[in-house]
């Protein structure tokens, strides 16, 4: 835990690299499903009826439920893109930033 | 350890507690005896993962997170099981039956914050934590009033929800169940108790995953044989639905709940972000060996609650056509009025519609379980941050023996559990509506914003993060109280100080600007250390290098 090894860790080429990957896949992921969900929320707030629209003309099923079910699997979706992404990504970095930080 | 003693007190509670409820049952109603007998056999297994657990915990790290020999996937069904509450079975699909899609919103603003803690979260916490969300605070702040702070706000959440669920649980368990209300109440806490200090995380995160399985395959056989009756046709299901509720075509769409807008922001935006600071869910995160377990959890965790949740939109809108049209299920016969057992039950009568008493019972079962699992994971939540930040940390300043450590976390358990059921007697009678936007709204404003800045930003000092959280705390008390459904419906004044019922569109920005006002100001030796460390502290987020 020494300033001194975390000293190392920071100086390494490719810790910026790891910090600034993991930063822009997070933030951007962050900002999609909450961007979602909060447009969701702003059309309940100020707009209900754009979500009563039937999906055809002969049936009751309205849009909202379709984009209901479609946000919880983008939500499940974007988890699993996540998870991907890092496991491929960040861990193999992480390892080797520190092997070499620890010499 | 103890384990006469602990063998005794099994034996006492599974008989000498349940036996004369069962009893009594035969008598009155036989038609919960395959729910009281899958209730038992639900105890004694829990019991026996207790006993089990109680001979594995032996260090503080056992105790408190399980040692960390949690994996990703196990996580990730405890983490939905802490979720999936019994007000999510029942009461969210009370109010699909009632409302329609209105009550389908809360599962969507409940989901979406998983993702979240993923994105931002998951991955630091593992890695800057030990038993915690205190530890992640005071990773580079000071400890004392850090950790004094953090584990105030979470006690208040830990206690608020704890009352919320025994109250829920006291009034559920003596409807299915036809035992006394205080019986009911006692019988949660005693086992609660014994999970927490007798079998630790180890004990009380098992005990979530066998409840979140049986939860989730008896919700999705009770939404499948009713969805068998529509053909499996959504169609079918909701015009069906909406030829018999009395708002009609309404109910497939978002209305009246959700009128104004203010409050639907205020509301979607505690969910949210309440969720992602509720101190339960967040310590299963110290669990897992890594921060890729930790990860994984979260995915299974989303998976599990999104596919649990469809199953609760289909039993909600199948209610509506099964059970609200079918005079067996009111009062009198009346169809339209009231619900029998109250307006919780109608996913319990479904579960009688589609499988009759036995599948009624095991739902009844799988309800009990569900709220014995919930309040075990707060009632450690609770007992942790008395034991470990408080008594360890602030008072003990770190020098606490490890047996010293969990023989107060045992008895701060005890005590909580004596306080739970003394709260949950006294009110039963309250409307406590109130309670679940009242502790979303702190764990939004107090613990969510403290934590993301505590992690992300280099300015935050200690007295930033105090003032900051004890603002995000005061605040959405304070709005909560002087709502209408405090200052009115409990407190019996003509009008509401403050117009909306949900603090944290307000409390929240609050807290935020606090914490960010105050720190920039600071200039303390203690905030130039402060700052100072947050290179070390983003190195051990990024890397979990000590791990």
């Amino acid at each position: 835990m020494s300033t001194d090894f975390s000293q190392r860790v920071r100086n390494h080429p490719k810790y910026p690299e790891l910090v600034n990957r993991r930063k822009r896949l997070a933030w951007t992921l962050t900002g999609s499903t909450l961007g979602v969900f909060f447009t969701f929320v702003l059309v309940i707030a100020f707009s209900p009826q754009w979500l009563a629209i039937p999906i055809s003309s002969s049936g009751v099923t309205t849009v909202a439920v379709p984009i209901g079910v479609a946000m919880i699997v983008f939500f499940w979706l974007s988890t699993g893109l996540y998870v991907r992404r890092a496991t491929r990504d960040f861990d193999g970095l992480t390892e080797e930033i520190l092997r070499e930080a620890a010499k | 350890m103890n384990s006469f003693i602990l063998k005794m007190l099994l034996a006492a509670t599974a008989f000498g507690l349940l036996n004369p409820a069962l009893a009594a049952e035969v008598k009155t109603q036989a038609a919960n005896l395959p729910a009281i007998m899958m209730f038992v056999f639900f105890v004694l297994v829990t019991l026996g993962i207790t006993y089990w657990a109680a001979k594995r915990t032996k260090t503080a790290s056992d105790y408190y997170a399980a040692g960390g020999g949690i994996t990703g996937t196990q996580n990730g069904l405890a983490i939905a099981g802490d979720l999936l509450s019994a007000a999510t079975l029942l009461g969210i699909s009370s109010l699909i039956f009632a409302k329609g899609y209105d009550g389908f919103l809360y599962c969507l603003c409940l989901i979406v914050a998983f993702p979240m803690i993923l994105f931002i979260m998951a991955e630091r916490l593992r890695n800057l934590g030990r038993y915690t969300v205190a530890d992640v605070m005071s990773f580079r702040l000071a400890q004392r009033p850090v950790r004094t702070m953090t584990a105030i706000s979470s006690l208040t959440v830990v206690i608020f929800y704890l009352i919320a669920q025994m109250v829920g649980a006291g009034q559920v368990i003596k409807l299915l169940f036809g035992i006394e209300y205080w019986v009911a109440v006692v019988a949660v806490g005693v086992l609660m108790v014994i999970y927490v200090t007798f079998g630790g995380m180890i004990a009380t995160t098992w005990v979530q995953i066998v409840k979140a399985v049986l939860l989730v395959a008896g919700g999705t056989l009770v939404a499948m044989l009713a969805f068998v009756k529509f053909g499996l046709s959504f169609e079918a299901l909701a015009a069906k639905a909406v030829s018999v509720h009395k708002d009609g075509i309404k109910i497939l769409a978002p209305g009246v709940m959700f009128a104004d807008p203010v409050s639907a922001v205020s509301l979607a935006l505690g969910m949210v972000f309440g969720t992602a600071g509720l101190p339960h869910i967040l310590m299963r995160f110290f669990t897992v060996p890594n921060s890729v377990e930790s990860r994984k959890s979260v995915f299974v965790a989303t998976g599990v609650m999104g596919f649990f949740f469809l199953m609760i939109g289909l039993i909600g809108l199948s209610a509506v056509v099964l059970v609200g049209t079918d005079p067996q299920y009111f009062e009198g016969g009346t169809i339209g009025g009231k619900l029998l057992g109250g307006g919780n039950m109608p996913a319990m009568h479904l579960a009688h519609a589609v499988g009759g008493n036995l599948l009624l019972g095991f739902m009844a079962a799988v309800a009990f379980a569900t709220i014995l699992a919930v309040v075990s994971g707060l009632a450690l939540a609770g007992a942790s941050a008395i034991s470990h930040d408080i008594y360890a940390n602030a008072i003990k300043r770190g020098t606490a023996t490890e047996a010293d450590e969990i023989r107060v976390s045992k008895t701060a358990s005890l005590g909580l559990g004596v306080l739970a059921v003394a709260l949950g007697i006294m009110f039963e009678k309250h409307n406590l509506a109130f309670l679940s936007g009242l502790t979303l709204g702190i764990a939004a404003s107090a613990s969510f914003p403290m934590l993301i800045l505590s992690m992300y930003w280099r300015g935050l000092t200690t007295r930033g993060a105090v003032l900051g959280g004890l603002i995000g705390l005061v605040s959405a008390l304070a709005f909560v109280i002087f709502s209408k459904a405090v200052w009115v419906t409990v407190l019996g004044y003509p009008k509401p100080l403050f117009p909306y019922e949900q603090p944290a569109l307000f409390s929240m920005p609050l807290a935020f600007i606090t914490a960010w006002l105050v720190s920039i100001m600071d200039n303390s030796p203690q905030a130039q250390q402060d700052r100072a460390t947050f290179d070390d502290q983003d190195v051990m987020a990024e890397t979990g290098y000590a791990r």
